[in-house]
């Protein structure tokens, strides 16, 4: 790591006090809640336009599903802070009957286009394959 | 009949910088009473530029005449330049490599391909080269070129003499800490790491931060759904992808941040750093490229920084005043050299040759 602040490098005290204070920060937080782990870079590996169809179709399919899950409501300092993330919590939980109802429905919605967006692609897929034999088979026959 | 000295471009759009450095070019030779023109092939012209612009086909050529293009990429401008009989200066603005556009647009990876191949003819077919960094000027060198003269992006204050945008005060009226980020949503810029430092940053470091990210969508619409799919799939909230900034929206953003972040791997030189130095907000990039000349000296850069690096180093300057202050004041310098360049004079001594 290398790190240049207004001109003087700063690698060796701001940049290792920079390193101590991620490593201690990552190995505060559960691995199963690391905020790095995602599937979606893979996108980034892809060389064309056809491969990224793919992987993103795939993608697609396996995260069309809406989270209703609990989640970490932020705090702020002092009395007020307190309160505030008190109502959100207890907001957050009056409105789940709410909320699940619509991410159930919501799930459905995206479940039926992801599966659209596959079939059609699959079908196009075919289409093209059977016209590519076909123009293949008529070359041929003229020569 | 006075020789003419027109430009011409593989593009031209609001906001672009280079865009908006023909303009200001045309401007200064106008000024100095030379019929100046910017021809673009139709079609290449966002529709508020359409004024100014005139079509590729309508450039009657002329052994007298001047013709600059702003090289970056394969387009038919470029051939139009080849072929022209005048007198012609290129430009050279750097080719993103055509990797980073690989499964994105496989049209653009082409065209980049194409640009890369054909830069030796391109130089060599001009009268004169000039670059806008001292790293393009290098990249030249190393394929043969010789005299290139280095004309760093031009740079106008007056850009922001307009009220920002009032709206965008508005938009985003909840006080939080205001990461920004300025460029085309483009893969060389690289927004999924700064992305995922901000997840870290935002929540591990600061729940009340928003990550702004503005720039058009429109170069690389898959590489902008790569970065929406991810931002969902982190679950970080605070992610707003703000589209392209108008000319009053560009300087009420930077009025709002807190630290202006690039993570771009390749910029010919990156104009949004001078202007987010222009208007105070300290600034941290990756140093690549033409970065360290546009920075010359200010700002923080940094090589290999793991996400959580690099969040800890944005938490580090947004709170730590002394470092806060220190950066501000390398910028302030950095601002006060840009402006006391002499854009007309440098332009006149480049052209010298030609005008005698």
């Amino acid at each position: 790591m290398r790190l240049i602040v207004a001109n003087t490098d700063r690698s060796a005290d701001l940049g290792q006090q920079v390193s101590a204070a991620a490593k201690t920060m990552v190995a505060s937080v559960p691995k199963d809640e690391l905020p790095g782990v995602t599937g979606v870079l893979s996108l980034r590996s892809v060389k064309t336009e056809a491969e990224y169809m793919d992987k993103l179709t795939t993608l697609l399919v396996e995260r069309s599903g809406v989270a209703a899950v609990d989640f970490h409501v932020p705090r702020k300092q002092g009395v007020m802070g307190a309160v505030s993330a008190a109502v959100k919590t207890f907001l957050w939980k009056v409105l789940r009957y709410q909320h699940d109802r619509m991410a159930f429905q919501q799930n459905c919605v995206n479940f039926q286009l992801t599966a659209s967006v596959e079939f059609l692609r699959a079908e196009y897929e075919r289409k093209i394959k059977a016209l590519e034999q076909r123009v293949a088979e008529l070359e041929k026959k003229d020569r | 009949m006075r020789y003419r000295i027109d430009q011409v471009l593989s593009g031209f759009a609001e906001g672009d910088a280079i865009s908006t450095e023909a303009v200001i070019l045309q401007g200064m030779l106008r000024k100095w009473g030379f019929e100046s023109e910017i021809f673009v092939e139709a079609g290449r012209v966002s529709p508020p530029m359409r004024p100014r612009a005139r079509r590729l086909d309508e450039y009657v050529d002329s052994a007298q005449n001047i013709l600059i293009h702003h090289y970056s990429i394969a387009s038919p401008a470029a051939e139009l330049f080849c072929r022209v009989a005048g007198r012609k200066i290129m430009v050279y603005h750097n080719i993103t490599p055509a990797e980073f556009f690989d499964g994105y647009d496989d049209g653009i990876a082409r065209q980049l391909r194409e640009a890369r191949d054909s830069l030796k003819r391109v130089v060599d077919c001009s009268n004169a080269v000039w670059a806008v960094s001292r790293f393009d000027a290098a990249e030249l060198e190393a394929i043969g070129a010789r005299d290139v003269k280095v004309f760093p992006l031009l740079f106008s204050i007056d850009q922001f003499n307009v009220t920002p945008d009032p709206n965008v005060f508005k938009k985003i009226a909840a006080p939080l800490r205001n990461i920004l980020c300025v460029g085309r949503i483009a893969p060389n810029k690289c927004i999924e790491e700064l992305i995922l430092a901000f997840s870290w940053y935002n929540k591990c470091l600061d729940r009340y931060s928003r990550l702004l990210i503005v720039g058009s969508e429109r170069t690389a619409p898959r590489y902008y759904l790569m970065l929406r799919m991810l931002v969902r799939e982190l679950d970080v909230q605070n992610v707003c992808f703000e589209h392209f900034a108008s000319p009053a929206g560009l300087p009420a953003y930077y009025d709002i941040a807190d630290v202006f972040v690039s993570t771009s791997r390749h910029e010919g030189y990156c104009l949004p750093l001078i202007e987010a130095m222009s208007r105070e907000v300290p600034v941290i990039a990756r140093n690549t490229g033409g970065i360290p000349e546009a920075l010359d000296g200010a700002g923080i850069m940094y090589d290999d920084l793991a996400p959580e690096e690099l969040a800890q180093l944005i938490h580090r300057l947004a709170t730590d005043k002394e470092m806060n202050r220190t950066v501000l004041e390398s910028q302030r310098r950095r601002i006060e050299r840009a402006l006391a360049r002499k854009p007309e004079d440098e332009l006149k001594t480049l052209l010298g040759g030609f005008l005698q």
